[in-house]
């Protein structure tokens, strides 16, 4: 099998799908470096490319099969055709899988040193991918026997590409009705295409058991490409597709509706805390682990301004456990004490360390101060809420200027009636005696922790007046 | 006039404009469903002339080059009028939508994509022969038009994802005329690449 | 005989049809041809030699598919190793590979009538020339018929249609027996013995027999190598009774090489 797989064309096919999947890999690294799960996930993105190649690839090499007169010396043999095209059929897609872990493990080179812990649902989600290879592999395989025509390998890529990407989008969106409201959730058989849409929430996978499901659909869909790609007569093609329609119908009716957002679940490990306690408690989430030497030092900054001003401070930083909106838009508020500092992480960057860069965390620090979570996600009219309430900027300013004992800092959006109003109150707030400033942002902070933010704004914005 | 038929038989020239045209009806048909407007979306449009593109390069080779250029026929200028004449064919094809509810427009959006995608087609031909021509444009689509891919500021996106810039980003303009220039001049100049036949076969 | 011109009745201006000088040609890296010099005039001309010889090389450089490496080429008084205008050449120039794609749905006379347009014959002249050619090797019962419903040798017989279609002055064929039955052979024997009484044609071939019964000239090539030239009747004559080989031509075929391969360090 070796020397026939080695002479023909699978070689430069297998160097075409993986420069292509190393390329599309390393060029993303911000959205999985330290994260088995991410990984795993965005390289299930990545069939969105590789999966219309490897149906070209094998209408290709279904092509070159079917146009090779050696197949009429060898008719007069024994041996079945099947069995004649078997050593390619099954190097080919073999080959395709260990491109696609290849792909996979050039990007664990981000993961592997700093990631705090292995999901199994890894497993099952690099399953799935490599599973679809396969079945894309013996897909085009049979379309190129069935129609050698040059033409077949490129439109096969491209009605694959779109079976695999715009169909479930177009499903997807046609659920939709003229007010952008979701009138009927999405079809279950949405999550029968392998590639990833991706927008899951780093807290969230999919798990084993839609994994398992989806396995099942791709090895019965694998199935019916292997029997086409054997089946000599006509009779045998209705038999052929049995699998497939077998598998459909185990699969669609026990995996989830909403497509991939709705199969996600949240994954306790990732949520669990990890904390530096080397002075105040600085914790993030399980998942970001990796941030967590980085960022001590600008979190603890802040607790330390915080507790040297305010009464009742926070004395620890938690990062947040709440999903992304889009991700989860519908889960419960969760409120938090006056002794915790929530903050949200900041992302990564392209070599896999917080990105710090901009100042954008601190100042996203110094407003979680006021921050809390108080609305319940989504309302009735499907709006998406954020992902804490932050409190009315202008109180909010002129308290973070308080706090960072330096005048308000502008931002892009204030309007100049803005930022003479704030300037007006911080004047007025810190030409009070210490003792009454100390005193009125601490019940401002209170106010804004039970959510009362007219309270808030009254308080901080009173000389204004 | 049969000689022209003969030679855009001999390079199965029906089946790629079925499919050239197929898709494009196709989407014509569909695009009412998909949307109220009338202007097909840009990444529709790459799609479809990514189509049209690969079918039609399939035509930039015929059955046994080699054969072909044992004879005295000027093979440059032949290859010149062929592509040349494509390109302007697929640009009229959408052109004729603009009339219609489901429109393939602006039309300079149209002439960089076709321009493009045909040079690079074009080029894939020349290298790598016309039975392989269609690696490049649809690796180079389907990532212009991958979800997280949109019109840019940045260069890199701007060359990157030419195919979905609006009309008029300088970048993507330069980036599709390179192309079409460098496909145009290698396919004119070389051709595809002759290699002898390893058996004597019918070539679909 | 085929109709000659004004122009072709004046006596030619060049002394060899094909003239070869220390050729040289590369088949991917590999140096095919190597310091090959040959003169064939008009005349039916076998070439004979191993696999991987180089004859097939030799065949298409001669054709002006391929361009040579290194070494003159002359075809027909007109140079064309670099830079060169080929399409006179081409013009007066068969060509039969010895494996060719087709296009299966052409019939033989399309298949004909394509080629002879593209060496650019008068269009008038064109379907009186196809006829013509696919009534000589055999074919006439079997023009209208697409060329996919064909077996082996007449598929071989309308590439040798095709490659006589413009009454070419040099016609180059490699392999042109494959398929054919006894009787067909003999046929094609007798036309290349017509063809070959006012042009230059050079046949590749292993059938022995047919080089002993059709050409004029056997021309012996090995490791794209010139290794001999001379009759028919010479080649015979090479070889002796401990030699291998059924008949006088394949005995003499056999001794020609290994003197060839004695003198050669292996």
């Amino acid at each position: 099998m070796k020397t026939e797989v080695r002479r023909s064309a699978v070689p430069g096919i297998a160097m075409l799908l993986l420069v292509v999947g190393a390329v599309f890999t390393l060029t993303s690294t911000e959205f999985f470096a330290g994260r088995w799960t991410q990984l795993a996930l965005y390289s299930r993105g990545s069939l969105l490319l590789l999966i219309p190649l490897a149906l070209a690839g094998g209408a290709w090499l279904g092509r070159r099969d079917r146009r090779s007169r050696v197949g009429e010396l060898f008719a007069t043999t024994v041996r079945p055709r099947w069995q004649r095209t078997l050593p390619l059929t099954v190097g080919y897609a073999a080959i395709m899988v260990v491109v696609y872990l290849l792909a996979t493990a050039v990007g664990a080179i981000w993961v592997a040193p700093t990631a705090a812990y292995l999901s199994p649902t890894v497993l099952g989600i690099t399953a799935v991918g490599a599973l679809g290879m396969v079945a894309a592999s013996w897909l085009g395989m049979a379309a190129g026997r069935a129609v050698p025509r040059i033409v077949t390998a490129p439109v096969l890529a491209v009605v694959g590409f779109a079976v695999v990407a715009l169909l479930p989008d177009f499903v997807s969106m046609s659920g939709y009705d003229a007010n952008f409201v979701k009138a009927r959730p999405d079809p279950s058989a949405l999550l029968l295409t392998p590639a990833f849409p991706g927008g899951f929430d780093d807290l969230q996978t999919l798990p084993t058991s839609v994994s398992a499901l989806q396995a099942v659909w791709l090895a019965a869909l694998a199935g019916t490409a292997l029997l086409l790609i054997g089946a000599a007569r006509r009779s045998v093609l209705a038999v052929a597709v049995l699998p497939a329609v077998i598998g459909a119908a185990v699969a669609v009716p026990l995996l989830p509706t909403g497509g991939y957002y709705g199969a996600a679940v949240v994954d306790p490990t990732a949520a669990e805390l990890v904390c530096d306690d080397d002075g105040p408690p600085v914790c993030v989430r399980k998942v970001h682990a990796a941030l967590l030497p980085d960022i001590v030092g600008p979190v603890r900054e802040v607790l330390a301004l915080a507790a040297a001003k305010l009464p009742n401070p926070p004395v620890r930083a938690e990062e947040t456990a709440r999903l992304d909106a889009y991700a989860a838009p519908d889960q419960p508020a969760v409120r938090h004490d006056a002794d915790t500092l929530v903050f949200d992480w900041p992302g990564f960057t392209s070599s896999g360390k917080p990105d710090l860069g901009d100042g954008y965390f601190r100042t996203e620090l110094l407003a979680s101060v006021w921050s809390q979570e108080c609305q319940n996600g989504g309302s009735a009219t499907g709006q998406v809420a954020f992902a804490a309430d932050y409190a009315p900027f202008q109180p909010e300013a002129v308290a973070t200027a308080w706090l960072t004992g330096g005048p308000p800092q502008p931002q892009d959006w204030w309007r100049p009636q803005d930022q003479q109003k704030i300037e007006a109150a911080h004047q007025a707030l810190t030409a009070l005696p210490t003792d009454e400033q100390r005193q009125l942002v601490g019940q401002a902070r209170a106010a804004a922790l039970d959510c009362d933010y007219d309270r808030f704004e009254a308080l901080l914005m009173a000389g204004d007046r | 006039m049969r000689f022209v038929s003969l030679f855009l038989r001999s390079r199965r020239l029906p089946l790629a404009a079925v499919i050239a045209i197929g898709a494009v009806a196709l989407t014509w048909v569909a695009w009412p469903h998909f949307s109220d407007g009338q202007t097909v979306n840009t990444r529709m449009i790459s799609v479809v002339v990514l189509i049209a593109a690969v079918a039609l390069g399939t035509t930039l080779s015929g059955a046994d080059d080699s054969l072909d250029h044992s004879a005295s026929a000027r093979w440059p200028v032949r290859r010149a009028v062929h592509l040349l004449l494509t390109a302007v064919a697929v640009v009229a094809l959408l052109l004729v939508t603009t009339v219609t509810e489901a429109r393939f427009e602006p039309l300079d959006v149209v002439i960089r994509n076709t321009a493009g995608l045909l040079g690079l087609t074009a080029l894939g031909a020349t290298l790598f022969g016309a039975a392989l021509s269609w690696i490049a444009p649809l690796t180079w689509t389907l990532i212009a038009i991958m979800p997280w891919m949109g019109p840019s500021e940045q260069l890199r996106m701007q060359v990157g994802a030419w195919l979905i810039q609006p009309a008029g980003t300088t970048a993507a303009t330069v980036c599709a005329t390179v192309l079409a220039v460098a496909g145009l001049v290698a396919y004119t100049v070389r051709g595809c690449p002759l290699r002898p036949a390893a058996e004597t076969l019918p070539d679909h | 005989m085929r109709a000659v011109s004004a122009a072709e009745t004046a006596p030619p201006t060049y002394a060899w049809a094909v003239h070869a000088e220390r050729l040289v040609v590369r088949a991917g890296r590999h140096l095919a041809v190597n310091g090959l010099d040959l003169a064939l005039g008009t005349g039916v001309h076998g070439l004979l030699g191993p696999n991987g010889a180089g004859k097939t090389t030799l065949m298409r450089a001669l054709a002006t598919v391929l361009k040579p490496a290194g070494g003159r080429l002359t075809l027909l008084g007109e140079e064309v190793t670099g830079r060169a205008d080929l399409r006179r050449v081409r013009q007066r120039l068969g060509y039969l590979p010895q494996h060719f794609g087709f296009y299966p749905r052409f019939t033989v006379r399309e298949f004909v009538e394509y080629m002879a347009w593209l060496k650019e014959m008068p269009k008038a002249a064109v379907p009186g020339a196809v006829q013509r050619a696919v009534d000589r090797v055999g074919l006439t019962s079997r023009a209208d018929s697409k060329l996919k419903t064909l077996s082996g040798g007449m598929l071989r017989r309308a590439g040798i249609a095709q490659a006589i279609v413009n009454d070419p002055e040099v016609l180059l064929l490699d392999e042109p027996t494959v398929g054919l039955d006894p009787e067909q052979r003999l046929d094609f024997r007798e036309l290349l013995r017509e063809i070959g009484s006012d042009s230059c044609v050079l046949v590749s071939t292993h059938l022995v027999e047919d080089v002993a019964a059709a050409c004029t000239d056997v021309v012996l090539v090995n490791e794209g190598q010139l290794v001999w030239q001379g009759t028919s009747g010479e080649l015979a004559a090479q070889g002796s009774a401990g030699d291998a080989g059924d008949s006088a031509t394949e005995r003499g075929y056999s001794a020609l090489l290994r003197a060839y391969r004695g003198k050669v360090p292996a």
